[in-house]
């Protein structure tokens, strides 16, 4: 018996040893786990290869970070919603991946020379999901409700400066301005820019259905089927959609699009290696990147937007209420190392919270890490034996490694941090601006750049009514010159403004700004055509399985 | 008994409204607001305000737990601040997936447990003994967070055997619901498997040292009679008691196996509604989770009597 028992347990260590060592598999990666899982998303009609070796058919099966509400109005990440926002709903216009304003279910638009009026000629024959056609009268109905006070859009103060909207002609409208907005077309690439039918804006009014836009009033290229909140949200082609792919038929390719929600990097790549995920929105831990970039059959790629880490500190509480904190704090961080550790030698260096692809970026000293020059200006601002303060962190992604190494770094400046982790939503109440009572010390943040616009990229972070202000920075010349850069179409003028706004950031520092990391995807070899713009919202319209 | 039964499910009812007021209660001391959350990125003073009174955020904490209790003797339960999908279809939809993989993960461990658990217990000191309860050691030891990887990475990303995420129900394709809960009950089970290994074995070993297994044995009943009839029915009670404190932590340990799996379960919802501060969702899915384990502990209670005639109906033993 003790013999047959030995022999047992050797040959099961033995099987999976040779598992565990057995490397890559050469097989095809659709496997029993994309089957299952593709069995409750849309049906799959097989492929069938056209134009230029593009194959139709199929369901890609993607991963998202975190939930996303599907009512549009009420958007939790202006850019991270988008990846799923967008395949149910088409923005007026684009931005590409070069930062570019393109048309999309606008064709062209007029700016008045005064800036108030902004004619916008639509595309003709888009149709929403409800089989309406997308007209200027249901462009102006959707509009009036967006510009409802009551509909609470979370995109409201974006749009607000709209008075009104008129209709011109069939397809063409006019939004009258209460004063210029420079920022408005690219705005309209965000969710502000999506077109919903009226009889879907009517039936939410009745019902609340939050789900109503995604099945019946998009006019995008997936329609919505299933929605397990939390889990997954699961997509079908949209028949009739308006952009035509490369072989003269109506896109999208794909028959159906699920995604995934996935929380945690590892069970993702774990996916994305089993097949039963054809990629993965957003990839940031070093060991899972180091993990999928050694995997067959995967590419990790480097997205055009950067995350921008910094640290808020809070400036209506001691210590960071002294200028000379916050410039010791400048001095006490390594972005080089933070760079290579956390960023695996990927980020970039930037004075502010800009990229220098963006055509307002301006140079400025990046500065070294100096812990003598910290001490002694923590010594002159009255610390001579340093300072105990907290550093907040979300526990997503990669801020407790960043904090980490922050916390390490500042120590050698006479900063005794004490790191306090939390999740996302306590975060962000706790910091928020509207909070009297957040607390001193500081809060990181990594900041998808860029965003539409000049105007809503600073205003995210100093606005004076911006919850993300955490810093609570509020200098009346900033936000002067904040609104003028809102009102100003010229770039030139504008860069003028914004180089005087850096300036006076960094005379008053109410932020660190550590390293500009990568934004990174992972997709696997036979996924084809997944289109990433400006900042890393991808579109599946033209995309396609080659299995 | 049936008295006794009703009296203890009477006995639910002031139970639950002390466990709903201290689940309000809590949840209302979670720092983060709803509003703020619902209102993304963006958003003014004005805009929180708006929303907080929407929501009814601004009245007071009674007054919130007054009008959610009401909702809840309507039958109402109320509906997701984020999706506005009704409470009531949320636990409809996500409460089979997870009871679905605690009944699978508990019949699992009990069919590999209680004869590994009697098998050391009769092999007592011996090499298979050593070798079980070494097993059962690690098995007791290992996070469930880790299991699953590993079974991932072995029946998924390896061999390509089995699915590493995903749910089909059972209705919809018996054969994908099984494949897809593989995995997940494996990695749920094998904790519980090792519970019941050492429990079977403590409780069978304390059995077969009484005098009536002597007596037995003196009398010449047969081996088996003495294991099953004698030995095991005995035993079996300080092992239901464990398998019942087991599930208990088994709903609340779900959501990392939902988490790992992507299983659209309850315990996954909670904990994202908690993330969101999705009030309704956390109180709608406490007062069912709170309930089913005070149930689970009543049908165990019924149970001891059923196999322990000794133990009188007021739970004592006579």
């Amino acid at each position: 018996m003790k013999k047959k028992l030995a022999v047992f347990m050797a040959s099961l260590m033995l099987a999976l040893s040779l598992t565990a060592c057995g490397g890559s598999s050469a097989e095809s990666s659709s496997q029993a786990g994309a089957a299952s899982q593709a069995s409750s998303a849309a049906s799959s009609e097989g492929t069938a290869e056209t134009t230029g070796g593009i194959k139709r058919g199929g369901v890609l099966v993607t991963s998202r970070v975190g939930v996303t509400p599907l009512n549009p109005i009420k958007y939790i990440a202006m850019q991270g919603d988008k990846i799923i926002e967008g395949l149910f709903f088409d923005s007026l216009v684009n931005i590409n991946e070069n930062m570019e304003v393109e048309p999309f279910l606008a064709e062209s638009w007029t700016i008045s020379d005064d800036g108030l009026t902004i004619d916008m000629k639509l595309k003709e024959g888009v149709h929403y999901f409800d089989g309406t056609e997308m007209t200027a009268e249901t462009v102006k109905y959707c509009w009036d409700w967006y510009l409802d006070p009551n509909t609470a859009a979370n995109f409201y103060t974006l749009i607000s400066d709209v008075t009104s909207v008129d209709v011109v002609d069939d397809y063409t409208i006019r939004f009258n301005f209460s004063q210029p907005n420079a920022g408005f077309i690219e705005t309209l690439s965000y969710q502000a820019g999506y077109v919903l039918s009226p009889a879907s804006i009517d039936k939410y009014k009745e019902t609340g259905d939050e789900e109503v836009f995604a099945r019946e009033g998009g006019t995008g290229a997936f329609i919505l089927t299933e929605n397990v909140d939390g889990v997954s949200v699961t997509a079908e082609k949209n028949p009739n959609y308006h952009v035509m792919g490369e072989d003269g038929q109506p896109l999208p390719y794909l028959d159906g699009v699920r995604v995934n929600i996935i929380g945690d990097e590892a069970v993702a790549a774990s996916n994305l290696m089993s097949g039963d995920l054809d990629m993965i929105d957003v990839v940031t831990q070093p060991a899972v990147v180091t993990q999928l970039q050694a995997a067959e059959g995967i590419d990790v790629r480097i997205n055009a937007p950067r995350e921008i880490f910094f640290l808020y500190m809070n400036m209506e509480q001691e210590p960071f209420d002294d200028p000379l904190v916050r410039q010791a704090m400048c001095y006490a961080v390594n972005r080089e190392e933070l760079n290579q550790v956390v960023s695996m030698g990927e980020g970039i260096q930037t004075p502010w919270v800009t990229l220098p692809t963006q055509w307002y970026y301006t140079d400025g000293e990046i500065i070294e890490y100096n812990p003598e020059k910290a001490k002694e200006l923590l010594a002159e601002a009255g610390y001579p034996d340093g300072v105990d303060v907290e550093l907040h962190y979300g526990t997503f992604g990669v801020l407790q490694q960043e904090c980490e190494l922050v916390q390490a770094q500042a120590a050698e400046a006479g900063f005794n941090i004490s790191l306090v982790g939390m999740d996302g939503a306590t975060l962000k109440s706790t910091w928020a601006l509207q909070n009297p009572d957040a607390p001193a010390g500081m809060r990181i943040q990594n900041n998808i750049v860029p965003k539409s616009d000049p105007y809503t990229q600073m205003e995210y972070v100093f606005g004076e009514n911006a919850i993300q202000n955490c810093s609570r920075w509020i200098d009346p010349e900033y936000q002067e010159l904040l609104l003028q850069v809102k009102q100003t179409f010229d770039h030139d003028e504008a860069q003028v403004l914004l180089d005087r706004m850096q300036e006076i950031g960094l005379e008053q520092m109410p932020i660190v700004v550590l390293q500009a990391g990568p934004r990174r995807s992972a997709l696997a070899d036979h996924t084809m055509g997944v289109y990433f713009d400006c900042d890393a919202s991808m579109n599946f319209r033209a995309a396609w399985l080659n299995k | 008994m049936a008295t006794q039964i009703v009296k203890k499910l009477l006995s639910i009812i002031p139970l639950v409204l002390i466990i709903s007021i201290i689940m309000f209660a809590l949840i209302n001391m979670l720092p983060g607001d709803a509003a703020l959350a619902l209102l993304g990125d963006s958003g003014t003073l004005e805009q929180v305000e708006q929303m907080r009174e929407e929501l009814g955020l601004n009245d007071s904490m009674p007054a919130q737990y007054w009008n959610w209790l009401k909702g809840v003797l309507q039958g109402d339960l109320g509906d997701s601040m984020f999706t506005g999908q009704p409470v009531i279809d949320r636990i409809t939809e996500r409460m089979p997936v997870t009871f679905e993989l605690i009944l699978l993960s508990v019949v699992f461990a009990t069919i590999i447990g209680v004869p590994l658990g009697i098998v050391c217990a009769v092999k007592r000191n011996h090499m298979s003994d050593y070798i079980l309860s070494a097993v059962s050691m690690v098995g007791v030891a290992m996070p469930a967070f880790w299991v699953g990887m590993l079974l991932i990475i072995l029946f998924s990303t390896k061999l390509h055997l089995l699915p590493a995420s995903g749910y089909v129900p059972f209705f919809e394709d018996p054969l994908g619901n099984l494949k897809t809960m593989v995995l997940p009950v494996f990695a749920t089970g094998i904790a519980l498997t090792a519970t019941i290994v050492r429990q079977t074995r403590s409780a069978m070993l304390d059995v077969l040292g009484q005098d009536y297994m002597m007596t037995a044995k003196s009398k010449g009943v047969k081996y088996r009679v003495q294991l099953f009839r004698h030995a095991l029915k005995n035993a079996l009670i300080p092992v239901i008691t464990a398998i019942s404190m087991q599930i208990a932590g088994m709903i609340g340990g779900s959501v990392v196996i939902e988490t790992v799996f992507l299983l659209p379960g309850m315990g996954k919802s909670m904990v994202d509604a908690i993330f969101q501060r999705d009030y309704p969702i956390v109180m709608g899915e406490a007062l069912v989770i709170a309930v089913f384990i005070i149930l689970l502990n009543t049908l165990v209670d019924v149970i001891y009597i059923f196999i322990d005639p000794r133990i009188s109906h007021s739970g004592k033993r006579k």
